[in-house]
């Protein structure tokens, strides 16, 4: 490849991740900065997920919806940069519903195999110290609230999934970084934009970095993992929000 | 040789999905077909989770729950493998990796396994 087709792939690299989860990656360290050089110890704090952003209720929804639909823009936005002429965005990626039934077992296969240890490992942080404690959705009981709560794991999923794998494996592989190197580089970009949760959040977000990225790898589809994230995500956000009277997090 | 819980389907089907998606996997067996003993191993110890016992040159090597874990992704050619098997082998990563197997297996007749239970067939035996 030429230096010039090199250098337009890394500002289009470089546009894209400052435009969505580089730019959280940033934040995010300047974040657990923050926390870090705060008079209240890391352990003593809180990382809201989902908060509520105003005081009345359709201002409510008006905010949480339009937030995760213009969130979704860096997912289109990269499929359109990936969308070729022979080939679609959503082939090239393994985005579709072609596998319906391999893909559910995988996703929920590898939900359990990284969300159970997953849990685990918050757990474990929160009683060493080292993570501030994750509340993963804190809006008001609406009607729409679990509805909101989904579409947020719909968005998370596809972001993370589709941008920081499927997109970021494509271009780091056209650079001619090696399948490890692009391993490394997404895990590492997928654990920075955790940091606001503290160290136990980065170390998880790592080696789930290197799992899903290692499975995208060897399966050739985004799909899997876009649907093990959601249920993730949806699990935690809306058993969260529905049990956390219930709940005690050390 | 990995030892593992016959009776488990969530073992066995976790066990499944190594064997799939990793390109090197040790022979395996489930405990209830083999003598513990003879691999160094009390019942306790190979009900309460997975043992990779290792052949060395002073004898055997029991490693057991997430050192067992660790040690098969050791063995990957993938890097990114390796390095998580590191992590999960390595303190402070380790205690974490211990808590969070020591959560699963707890809770492990709660999970889900399927009905799949005579898919998986020991290769002790086979091979």
């Amino acid at each position: 490849m030429k230096n010039s087709a090199k250098f337009r792939i890394k500002t289009e690299l470089a546009i894209v991740f400052a435009l969505s989860l580089g730019a959280s990656a940033v934040y995010s360290i300047v974040s657990i900065i923050s926390r870090l050089t705060a008079e209240t110890q890391l352990a003593e704090q809180t990382a809201t997920i989902n908060r509520q952003l105003s005081d009345r209720e359709w201002l409510d929804f008006a905010y949480q919806f339009l937030g995760l639909a213009f969130g979704l823009a860096p997912v289109a936005l990269v499929l359109f940069l990936l969308w070729e002429k022979s080939k679609s965005p959503f082939t090239e990626l393994g985005l579709n519903f072609k596998q319906p039934f391999t893909d559910l077992i995988r996703g929920t296969w590898l939900a359990l195999l990284i969300g159970i240890p997953g849990l685990g490992l918050y757990l474990a942080a929160r009683e060493l110290g080292i993570s501030a404690e994750v509340i993963p959705a804190a809006l008001g009981q609406y009607w729409w609230t679990v509805p909101i709560l989904i579409l947020a794991a719909v968005k998370a999923s596809l972001l993370e999934e589709v941008v920081v794998v499927g997109y970021m494996f494509n271009r780091l592989g056209q650079l001619g970084i090696s399948k490890d190197g692009q391993l490394f580089l997404s895990s590492i970009l997928r654990a920075t934009y955790h940091l606001y949760q503290g160290f136990g959040g980065f170390i998880g977000n790592f080696v789930m970095g290197l799992a899903f990225g290692y499975l995208y790898q060897r399966w050739g589809r985004v799909m899997p993992l876009v649907i093990a994230h959601f249920l993730l995500d949806a699990a935690v956000f809306i058993g969260y929000a529905l049990l956390k009277d219930a709940l005690t997090f050390p | 040789m990995l030892i593992y819980d016959g009776d488990c389907q969530f073992c066995r089907l976790s066990l499944e999905f190594g064997i799939k998606n990793l390109p090197i996997f040790p022979k395996y067996v489930a405990f209830q077909r083999i003598t513990p003993e003879d691999f160094g191993l009390t019942q306790a110890q190979v009900r309460s989770r997975i043992w990779l016992v290792q052949k060395i040159p002073a004898g055997s090597k029991q490693l057991g729950g997430h050192l067992a874990a660790g040690a098969v992704l050791k063995m990957q050619p993938s890097l990114a493998l390796r390095v998580m098997g590191w992590l999960i082998s390595t303190p402070p990563t380790a205690w974490i990796a211990d808590l969070s197997y020591r959560l699963i297996a707890a809770n492990r007749h709660r999970l889900p396994g399927g009905t799949r239970q005579c898919k998986l067939e020991d290769d002790y035996f086979e091979k």
